[in-house]
């Protein structure tokens, strides 16, 4: 094996054969922490540890940072809970329907391994015609927005497909209100009637999930359109483990999550979720499911993402970063902008953001 | 309009001579309380009540008038419960 | 092995090349450095510092040198963890104050296996005294004073306690002083080594000390915590220790620690079982050898 890509393996090899963990030397115990750490992969690492019973053969300064991890996403994932308590209780008097998506949609459907994923944020989704109002009881009962530039608020209000995250003064939880799944500058129109039509009921009043193939396929969304992709090895996991919990649940979700993507436009979001999941953690995708897709990326393209994509999902090794990874992470976070945003408003978009981080560096200095 | 305590099962607490300190897990928050607010709280816990009773029960166990002030009082306590998840509206 | 077993030379190749590793308390940290002042100057202030090997490393922090974005004949430096920036640069001078800094952020953002206090630590007779940290405690002064002066330096930061058994673990470092305190220390203890004066840090004029041999050598000691102390330094007060109220001590403390809430029941429990077996006061003091003199004098009554 090309030793530039050895400790993609060391990562690869922990999470889809932990049982290989029992051999693991001190040297890649050490090396295998950081890099799930980078990938926000330390709780489910956790988890397969104390599944294939390997705590006790595990290093102690292994399992105690393995410890720390689980207590921290226990911890985010309580919290992003009670915000969502919190805010069905401000919104009590009002006649609404409120999706939880990513991490809190896992945590209510009780995807395996959901109790060691590490989400930060409470990320909902609300129709777009409650929105305003939601915002305001939002703010009356003690949330705020934090304090943005003119430039952020408007970015937000006029092209995104969120408010400004919202959070509570006595709280931690950053609250993320969707009016939708893709931004608005992106050539992605979903209807989010639709989504809302098919989700389904939770045991709380007013909570509902996305329905298993509109959350399977938003997590595709996320990954390959919303995000630039580095380090978003969990988000490809997350994928893989929707895949895998949802088409044993029913027997007609290949079917179903492939006409879903033809009705929503979204086949060649989801054509290279299948294809990356399938190539790196080697999910059970029937064989023939993607060329049902209507939309699919052309050959050429699949071609530079095949080589792109690993590179900017895995970790680089945190102490030789390679150049060639660090160029497909440019080149795959300009593409991120590029697909969201027509040329005209991305180009002076990203100019701000550069003079911005210049500016904030030198501030700092001065400081 | 009665309220009623809200997981008061859940709740650890540590009495430290009439001063508790309180988790609640639901929260993840740590609260302190004084006597009063335990007595409120674990008096909601058993059956609910509306602010007069619980100032009626209130003021029976502090010997304090259950004047304008005191009714004040308990209702900025109630408010910020209820806030707090601590306590609910009955349903 | 410790630090000052091993030639300048053999320590700056490790530093340049493949790490210094050393032990900090319950935690193993890899430095590397290429910045020849830095080096120098953990020379002399890391001396007692456990070398390790072949055992696995928590932390791995660089300090690299660059340009100034503003200033362009001026160097920075930036604090690494493993790979990543986790803050600005900052004037190569401030290098040393940059590390120990970010170790410490390092800590407090990613242990959760143990309990962490915003405190200073020292021990006598096997038990300890906590100051948690509140505003103008001086806390970092009191902690070098003391462990100058016959209590041992658990941490002028960290209480480090172990949940399940109940126990504190040292985890002596650096200590910086800062401003006023450089002098005072200097005048009082002129035998304590003390590193150079970084002006013009976030928190002002700094200068570290270095941790006394004996508390370095113990440093695997671990200890029950006896008493609960928020102290206040007050200009021209006279030492006061006034007992505070467990439930009020409680909520100092809780407040004051880095992940008692990440902790969750965990943490309410740690902090229940400490001040219920521990003495808590409030202490305002002026004059450390008078503040000395009396927490030896608490100490030898129990």
């Amino acid at each position: 094996m090309n030793p530039d890509y050895r400790h993609h393996q060391i990562l690869l090899a922990a999470l889809t054969n932990p049982a290989c963990l029992a051999h693991y030397t001190n040297a890649e115990w050490e090396l295998l922490i950081r890099l799930a750490r980078r990938v926000k992969l330390l709780g489910r690492l956790a988890l397969l540890v104390k599944e294939y019973d390997l705590w006790a053969c595990a290093p102690l300064r292994t399992t105690n940072q393995l410890t720390s991890a689980l207590i921290q996403a226990t911890k985010l994932r309580q919290s992003a809970l009670w915000e969502l308590d919190r805010i069905l209780w401000a919104l009590e008097d009002f006649d609404t329907t409120i999706v939880a998506l990513k991490g809190a949609a896992y945590a209510l459907t009780g995807l395996p391994y959901a109790e060691g994923r590490l989400s930060v944020d409470l990320d909902l989704l609300v129709p777009a015609d409650d929105l305003a109002d939601i915002e305001s009881l939002l703010k009356v009962k003690g949330w705020r927005h934090r304090q943005i530039s003119v430039y952020d608020e408007h970015y937000y209000r006029v092209w995104s497909h969120e408010i400004p995250p919202l959070i509570h003064a006595e709280r931690e939880t950053e609250v993320d209100i969707h009016h939708t799944l893709a931004p608005l500058t992106s050539r992605l129109k979903i209807d989010s009637g639709l989504l809302f039509a098919n989700a389904q009921t939770t045991s709380l009043a007013k909570v509902r999930l996305l329905c298993p193939i509109d959350m399977t396929l938003h997590c595709a969304l996320n990954l390959f359109q919303n995000n630039e992709l580095a380090d978003d090895l969990r988000d490809l996991l997350d994928l893989h483990d929707l895949l895998l919990f949802f088409s044993r649940q029913n027997n007609d979700f290949w079917k179903l999550l492939i006409d879903r993507a033809n009705q929503l436009k979204l086949g060649c979001i989801l054509y290279y979720g299948l294809y990356f999941s399938q190539l790196i953690f080697k999910t059970p995708v029937p064989e023939g499911v993607a060329d049902q897709l209507h939309a699919k990326p052309g050959s050429l393209k699949r071609r530079i993402m095949h080589r792109l994509v690993p590179l900017a999902l895995f970790p680089q090794h945190p102490d030789r970063p390679m150049k060639r990874a660090a160029l497909a992470r440019w080149i795959l976070y300009l593409r991120s902008h590029l697909i969201r945003m027509p040329l005209h408003i991305l180009l002076p978009h990203l100019l701000y953001k550069t003079v911005r981080a210049i500016e904030a560096k030198s501030k700092a200095m001065m400081r | 309009m009665r309220w009623l305590s809200n997981n008061f099962r859940m709740l650890l607490v540590a009495n430290w001579n009439d001063e508790y300190t309180v988790f609640q897990p639901d929260s993840g928050k740590t609260h302190f309380f004084n006597q009063t607010s335990m007595d409120m709280l674990s008096f909601l816990s058993q059956r609910p009540a509306s602010t007069e009773e619980i100032c009626d029960y209130l003021s029976r166990q502090s010997g304090q008038a259950p004047d304008k002030n005191f009714q004040d009082n308990i209702e900025k306590i109630l408010y910020h419960f209820d806030a707090l998840g601590l306590i609910k509206k009955e349903s | 092995m410790t630090v000052n077993q091993v030639p300048f030379q053999e320590f700056r190749m490790l530093l340049q090349n493949q790490g210094l590793k050393v032990a900090m308390g319950p935690f193993n940290v890899r430095i590397n450095t290429q910045h020849l002042p830095l080096i120098k100057q953990l020379y002399g202030l890391y001396s007692h510092y456990r070398l390790v090997h072949d055992e696995i490393i928590e932390f791995h922090v660089r300090i690299n040198t660059e340009r100034s974005i503003r200033n362009p004949l001026r160097l920075n430096v930036r604090f690494l963890i493993d790979g990543q920036s986790p803050f600005e640069s900052f004037p190569e001078e401030q290098a040393l104050a940059v590390l120990e800094w970010g170790i410490n952020l390092a800590i407090a953002v990613r242990v959760n296996h143990l309990l962490l206090l915003h405190s200073a630590v020292v021990e006598k007779k096997g038990a300890t005294i906590l100051f948690p940290a509140w505003p103008g405690s001086g806390k970092t002064t009191l902690c070098t004073a003391l462990c100058h002066r016959g209590f041992r330096l658990f941490s002028d930061e960290f209480g480090l306690m172990d949940y399940r058994r109940g126990v504190f673990y040292p985890i002596p470092r650096l200590m910086p002083l800062k401003n006023e305190s450089i002098a005072v220390i200097r005048k009082l203890l002129p035998k304590a080594i003390i590193g150079q004066s970084i002006p013009n840090t976030h928190k002002g004029t700094v200068a570290h000390v270095r941790p006394p041999e004996e508390s370095m050598r113990l440093s695997e000691n671990t200890a029950k915590a006896r008493w609960i102390i928020f102290p206040k330094w007050i200009a021209q007060a006279t030492t006061q220790l006034e007992p505070i109220a467990d439930a009020e001590a409680f909520m100092l403390l809780a407040s004051n620690a880095f992940n008692y809430e990440v902790l969750g029941t965990s943490g309410f429990r740690a902090v229940e079982q400490l001040v219920a077996q521990c003495d808590c006061y409030t202490l305002t003091y002026s004059d450390l050898d008078e503040v000395t003199t009396a927490l030896h004098q608490l100490t030898d009554e129990s």
